[in-house]
């Protein structure tokens, strides 16, 4: 008895102690993100009553800045003493660094000269930097390659472009900072060269870095200190007219008079703790943010000032300041940081000028390069942007106060998909610029940090829908899309598409087309195509014929393989009743189990790793492999670990495939055999929900989606179905007239120092002819349902991994599907 | 004279019954906002159509009954009601009795009763690990030279499910029980054996039917306890589970998945009227007296 | 004599009733001894010997129930690297006792009006409460999603606390203890002056005690472990509780971490329930038995 009452004691004690211990803990670190509900609940009510009482008047609207040259990359952009704003770009059709003014705040431009041929001579360096002064001169950081290793010099170059070299010597890093070997040719960034810095290569002589080799740089490397570095450039800013700061890898700022490059004051902050330092000016504050925190210094004296609480605290909370700028010599500045913010010296409080939510400045990638004030109610923002409208990845914009403007738009329009779509993104971007009064708020389901499972992300939805608060727009894609249309959930869309169908490849557009409405319409599709030398694969044959050869699919992962093949298959097994077709499962895992042999679990990991793509010379393009793609083992192929490859064909680069057909015996390319024929995987499959209260809005929305302009942005999810854009898409014009443009690629597989390169060139017009008919003949939608993919993808993985014999794995889906049907 | 009385008396009674209905009054009204409103949302969806809100009649009740999936649901839900409940008793049973004889009985019970402190995603966590292809069972299985097997994914699942079910409740059941025999005086069992009655005939005389009363609330607990049993069974299997443990909140869930909102309202409305039949019958099984 | 030898018998039979009573407790015991080996293990350990289920490797999930090098570095990736997991563990706390202290209140006042007071309709209302007791979470679902979001408790922790409050699962375990209350101990009370609210809190009250607490601990556990209601009333992440953080155990450096955070999901509920355990045995069964 004493015994349990001690037992007792010490259990409602704990538990005592660790309720009060959580309070206690909790109190102290979590009561700003963790209100009490009630809090959180008269907060919303607070706002509320404010939205519906008087409506706030007054924002900031965003427009693209027409730019008469593609613009590859944006290195400087700055408001003048004249009011005329300047801008480095480097054109993304040849890489050509110019100079362009605009008078009227970027309305017009007109290009001031083109980077002196001094600075753009390959074969002598390259440029990595490059800002702009108040008076039109600029600065550039050129990285010579020629003698020993990358040597950072300053150039000058004066309001009409002519240059000439400031007489400034970078210091050598000491000993303590260890010299570094690095190849040079590509932009060498910070990391690599820290990773460089850690290890010792007194001994190590030259350049083992095999990884980052390249045919310029192993042709150039003649003697054996060639790659060796001192020290180089990271940052730099113009200071007033005739100074610059120049940070270094020591993490030092340098304060360097132009005229004779002397150094004026040095900053330092390299003692190993804090990361590298960015400086930006404010007037003749020099601000530096860094892992320490915010400092501020005078340039005048060189001495630091203390950093007010309130900056130091905002940086803090928001993690980094992007571009800065200020109207008025120094007393406030603008900065951005996942919106526009405005802050006084000695003030207390960041003013939000614009809400990133409501922009393209809260986009998760979006990074600033430069911010330029023209006055307090027009400014300009240059910066990285995956979403970008050119779709080079590059944004420049336009903000102008609209005073008679509601201070957030009138009708917000909800988008979801279940997976990110950058299509969509990017559409939505251009779309919101173009129609201010319409907020569209895109979500996205599944992301991936949270765990959620498809199944509870679609409850979730399901909810919401009969609430009345779902989504207006729904990419459907991955969504029980034939149950949607049969519960009517969607709208019919015939009469909003119908309007000039001969624009589009209408079989494709009509995959869900019942006999009395279209609920669903897909923008995009994938095609499942295979590659391979002829000894393994044929254009034209059938599945049976392409399965029957031994080692097929060795290497694969068998999870992908089923995947791959559920895609020209599935589309045969759907009987008229609805149910499967036996047999045709069984014969499908059979095949497939014959073709892929005996599983080896250490290869595993083949066609996940890609090494060093680089492009010189021309704009960076977004790669993005998935694994059911037809890129994802492209490279494997061609470094002959794969036999034959397989998948999703969602882009065409005609260079890629040439040089990927060159590399294995009579290569061909074509439609990947299944048990259906001509298949076509409808992708960003489009949808408007019958609760939308706005249906007008929504439906000018997918129209819009559906319009070249949009049509025309492909990133990986797809061809588009506009007959306009899939061509613009297809035919490589962005390859015209780029002789030099080069690429080279290294995966899996590929011995060290081998890699694929090619030109990449605009694709031939008889290929484009054949592509385009391929996509004519496409009748047959894939089987279109998350359910049977996700059982087939289980059971199909475990018989290729040999547990299990095709005829237990086909029960076993017969079954689960029976119940799934049964429904 | 008469009238008046019972005038008198019925203005008491009235006084009585208001304060026993205040006393429930709070409770009743969040009950009435929180279930049975929803609950009667849900009986009007099942006459109407899932999305467009046309009245159907009966049809979504035809349709449900009609359905094949449904019919398995129910199927296994009683099926696995009706093994792992009674299991669950007796096997308490046996368990309490043992222990409520031993002095160590107290941290036996404790170790059974950490089972079910034990969060679901917890245990569905162990689960894939034990019960995997290449999981801990077949590992042991392995070492007898037994071929193990996929354990979730053939008709074993049901099994499994039972037996977590068992793990889970077994402890809070052998205290529920405990706490039933404790009750018993030993003056009875002294007479009883003095009588000359063996310790089987106590058992079957004095212990159980004294213990009746004790299976009702066990039985309507370890009911309750039955629906958690699904937690684990989704966390492990997810939405389309090995056919044997396919449940009727399997279904649910799916059809709320699919907006099968009027199928989900008519099954939900017959098994409440299931429930309602038993809980009844239940009561009056036992000793025909009802336990309000 | 008879019952001298009797009584012999017994314990043999006993004891091997007690051998194997023992071993099945041990084999209860197994999982939650894995659980908590597991958490100390080291990243490198764990995917050796979780290889087998985690990343595909060929083989067996083989682990010992001893850590070769125990460490807490889980622990430590959870309370100090993990600032969600601290939030979602208050907001456990804040839903859990959010609902036990509302039911200690609406709970207990409705069970002593159901089990001592007389009113038209009680039977039934009192079945209703057992049929709404017992009806699974997803009968309900939608049409509590649209209640919620009519009263704007959806996204809200208040959304969870308060169906919780009203469950009638309590009332119907404290309700048998009020019954068992002599009526006479109430009749004597009364005539000494006593008033209703009086009866409830002095009466009532203390004499129920265990009926009550049995009936928290029990809520304790409920409401500790939910995970239906979350999953579909929230949607902000930052109001998840700790019930459904499940880390991706798929991903190999994650395992130790599920199984840390399993652990500390469990502490709290075995502390309670230890704690609990005795009034767990009296409240629920004292009124069945003296019936």
């Amino acid at each position: 008895m004493r015994h349990r009452k001690l037992r007792r004691a010490v259990g409602v004690i704990l538990s005592a102690v660790l309720f009060v211990g959580t309070l206690a803990g909790c109190s102290g670190k979590g009561e700003t993100q963790t209100d009490s509900p009630t809090g959180e609940e008269s907060l919303k009510e607070s706002n509320r009553t404010q939205e519906s009482g008087e409506r706030v008047m007054g924002r900031f609207l965003e427009a693209d800045v027409e730019f008469p040259a593609p613009i590859g990359n944006v290195y400087d952009m700055k408001k003048q003493s004249d009011g005329s704003v300047r801008i480095i770009i480097s054109n993304a059709d040849n890489g050509h660094m110019e100079v362009w003014d605009s008078k009227d705040a970027g309305a017009n431009w007109e290009k001031a000269y083109d980077f002196p041929d001094e600075l753009q001579n390959e074969d002598v360096g390259y440029v990595d930097e490059a800002v702009l002064s108040a008076e039109g001169q600029a600065v550039c950081v050129f990285s010579n390659t020629e003698g020993d290793g990358v040597k950072p010099m300053l150039y000058l170059l004066s309001k009409e472009g002519n240059a000439s070299k400031v007489d400034f010597e970078l210091p050598e890093r000491t000993q303590n900072d260890k010299q570094s070997t690095v190849s040079s040719s590509f932009e060498v960034n910070e990391d690599d060269l820290k990773d460089d810095q850690n290890e010792p290569s007194e001994e190590d002589e030259s350049s083992a870095d095999g990884e980052l080799e390249d045919a310029k740089s192993s042709e150039a490397e003649e003697s054996e200190d060639d790659f060796t570095v001192g020290n180089l450039i990271t940052e730099i800013q113009f200071l007033g007219n005739d100074q610059v700061l120049v940070s270094d890898l020591t993490d030092n700022i340098y304060q360097v008079n132009l005229s004779d490059g002397s150094v004026k004051y040095t900053y330092e902050f390299g003692d190993g703790e804090q990361s590298v330092q960015t400086p930006y000016i404010v007037g003749n504050k020099m601000i530096t943010v860094g892992g320490g925190g915010v400092s501020i210094y005078d340039t005048q004296t060189g001495e630091a000032q203390a950093a007010d609480e309130a900056l130091q605290n905002n940086v803090f909370k928001n993690g980094m300041i992007h571009a800065v700028d200020t109207t008025d010599g120094g007393e406030s500045f603008y900065y951005l940081d996942g919106g526009l913010y405005h802050y006084k010296f000695g003030g207390s409080i960041m003013e939000q000028l614009i809400d990133g939510e409501m922009s393209s400045l809260g986009a998760p990638a979006f990074y600033p390069i430069a911010l330029t004030m023209m006055d307090d109610q027009n400014l300009l923002v240059a910066a990285n942007d995956p979403y970008a409208v050119s779709g080079l990845g590059i944004s420049l914009l336009k903000y102008t106060y609209s005073a008679d403007t509601p201070a957030k738009p009138e009708k917000e329009l909800k988008v979801y998909s279940l997976y990110e779509n950058k299509e969509i993104g990017q559409a939505i971007n251009s779309y919101q610029k173009k129609n201010t009064d319409v907020y569209v708020n895109y979500q996205v389901g599944l992301t991936e940090e949270n765990a959620m499972t498809v199944s509870d992300a679609l409850k979730t939805l399901t909810t919401e829908i009969m609430a009345g608060k779902g989504p207006d727009v729904l990419v459907l894609d991955g969504m029980p899309v034939d149950t949607y249309i049969e519960k009517g959930i969607l709208l019919d869309l015939s009469s909003m598409i119908a309007e000039d169908e001969d624009n589009y490849f209408s079989h494709i557009l009509g995959t869900y087309k019942t006999e009395k409405d279209l609920c669903a319409v897909p923008a995009r599709f994938m095609i499942p195509m295979a590659q391979g030398g002829s000894a393994y694969y044929n254009p034209g044959e059938d599945f049976d014929t392409f399965t029957a050869r031994k080692d097929l699919l060795k290497n694969m992962d068998p999870k992908s393989v089923v995947e791959k093949f559920w895609y020209s298959c599935g589309a045969a097994w759907k009987k008229e009743d609805g149910a499967l077709d036996q047999a045709k499962i069984t014969d499908f895992l059979t095949k497939l189990k014959n073709a892929f042999g005996e599983y080896d679990s250490s290869t595993e990991d083949v066609g996940t790793k890609v090494f060093g793509s680089t492009i010189t010379g021309g704009p960076e393009t977004v790669d993005e492999r998935r694994p059911e793609t037809l890129g994802w083992g492209e490279l494997e192929l061609a470094g002959g670990i794969l036999n034959v490859n397989i998948g999703l064909c969602n882009k065409m680069d005609y260079g890629m495939i040439e040089a990927i057909l060159k590399r294995v015996e009579n290569g061909n390319f074509g439609l990947m055999p299944g048990q259906a024929e001509n298949v076509f995987v409808p992708t960003m499959i489009m949808g408007i929900s019958s609760k939308s209260t706005q249906t007008e809005a929504a439906e000018q929305f997918v129209k819009y989606l559906f319009a070249k302009d949009a049509q025309i942005i492909s990133q990986s999810g797809g061809f588009p179905v506009q007959r306009e854009a899939f061509l613009s898409v297809i035919d490589g014009h962005q390859y015209e007239g780029q002789e030099d443009l080069s690429m080279a690629f290294s995966g899996a597989g590929m011995a060290e120092g081998d890699y694929i390169s090619y030109m990449a060139k605009p694709t031939p017009q008889e290929e484009i002819d054949k592509f385009t008919e391929l996509v004519e003949s496409l009748t047959t939608p894939a089987l279109q349902d998350d359910v049977i993919k996700e059982t087939v993808i289980e059971q199909g993985t475990k018989v290729l991994k040999g547990e299990q014999t095709p005829e237990e794995a086909v029960n076993e889906i017969m079954q689960k599907v029976k119940i799934y049907i049964a429904e | 004279m008469k009238l008046c009385r019972r005038l008198k008396s019925t203005s008491r009674n009235n006084k009585r019954d208001l304060r026993g209905i205040l006393w429930i009054l709070p409770s009743f009204a969040g009950v009435l906002v929180f279930y049975l409103l929803p609950y009667a949302d849900v009986v009007r969806r099942s006459f109407l159509g899932a999305v467009d809100n046309q009245f159907k009649g009966i049809d979504n009740y035809r349709l449900v009954l009609d359905n094949m999936a449904f019919q398995l649901a129910v199927k296994n839900t009683v099926r696995f009601t009706f093994i792992c409940i009674p299991a669950l008793i007796l096997i308490a049973l046996v368990c309490a009795v043992v222990l409520q004889k031993s002095r160590y009985g107290g941290v036996i019970k404790s170790a059974f009763l950490m089972p079910m402190a034990l969060p679901a995603v917890s245990v569905a966590l162990m689960w894939r690990l034990l019960f995997h292809s290449q999981g801990i069972l077949n590992d042991w299985l392995s070492a007898l030279d037994i071929n193990g097997k996929d354990w979730m994914n053939n008709s074993s699942a049901f099994w499994v499910l039972v037996g977590t079910y068992i793990w889970k409740n077994l402890g809070y059941d052998i205290v529920l029980w405990m706490a039933g025999l404790s009750g018993i005086s030993e003056n009875i069992y002294e007479a009883a054996r003095v009588d000359g009655a063996s310790e089987w005939q106590c058992f079957l005389k004095i212990t159980l039917p004294n213990l009746k009363s004790s299976l009702y609330i066990i039985t309507v607990l370890s009911f309750l306890n039955s629906f958690k049993a699904f937690r684990e069974s989704y966390l492990v299997a997810g939405d389309y589970p090995h056919e044997s443990i396919y449940m009727m909140q399997n279904l649910f869930n799916n059809w709320f998945r699919d907006f099968s909102f009027d199928k989900m309202a008519a099954a939900a409305v017959l098994e409440s009227a299931v429930l309602l039949v038993f809980i009844v019958l239940f009561q009056r099984a036992l000793d025909g007296k009802d336990y309000v | 004599m008879r019952r001298i030898l009797f009584a012999g018998k017994l314990k043999i039979g006993q004891k091997l009733l007690w051998g194997l009573l023992a071993a099945l407790a041990l084999a209860v015991l197994f999982p939650v001894i894995f659980l908590i080996a597991g958490s100390i293990m080291g990243d490198d350990e764990l995917s050796t010997y979780l290889g087998a289920v985690i990343s595909g490797k060929e083989g067996y999930v083989n682990m010992p129930l001893l850590p070769r090098y125990p460490t807490l570095s889980h622990f430590v990736e959870i309370f100090i690297d993990s600032p969600a997991f601290f939030v979602m563990f208050w907001n456990s706390i804040k839903i859990t006792f959010g609902v036990l202290i509302g039911q200690l209140v609406v709970g207990t006042m409705a069970a002593w009006g159901f089990a001592k007071y007389k009113f038209p309709g009680k039977k039934g209302f009192f079945l209703l409460y057992i049929i709404l007791m017992l009806l699974p979470f997803q009968v309900l679902m939608l049409s509590d999603y649209l209640v919620l979001d009519q009263l704007k408790l959806t996204d809200n922790l208040w959304g969870i606390i308060f169906p919780g409050i009203f469950s009638t699962f309590p009332v119907f375990i404290v309700h048998r203890f009020f019954t068992e209350i002599p009526d006479s101990l109430i009749e004597s009370a009364k005539l000494d002056g006593a008033r209703e609210w009086q009866l409830f809190w002095y009466i009532a009250l203390p004499i129920g005690s265990s009926g009550i607490i049995a009936s928290l601990v029990l809520g304790f556990l409920e409401y500790w472990s939910l995970i239906e209601q979350p999953l579909t009333f929230l949607k902000d992440k930052s109001l998840f509780p700790l019930s459904i953080f499940l880390p991706d155990i798929t991903n190999v450096n994650k395992s130790g971490m599920a199984f840390a955070a399993s652990v500390v999901t469990f502490l709290p509920a075995l502390l309670v329930f230890l704690g609990g355990q005795d009034y767990l045995e009296q409240g629920i069964m004292a009124g069945a038995v003296k019936e």
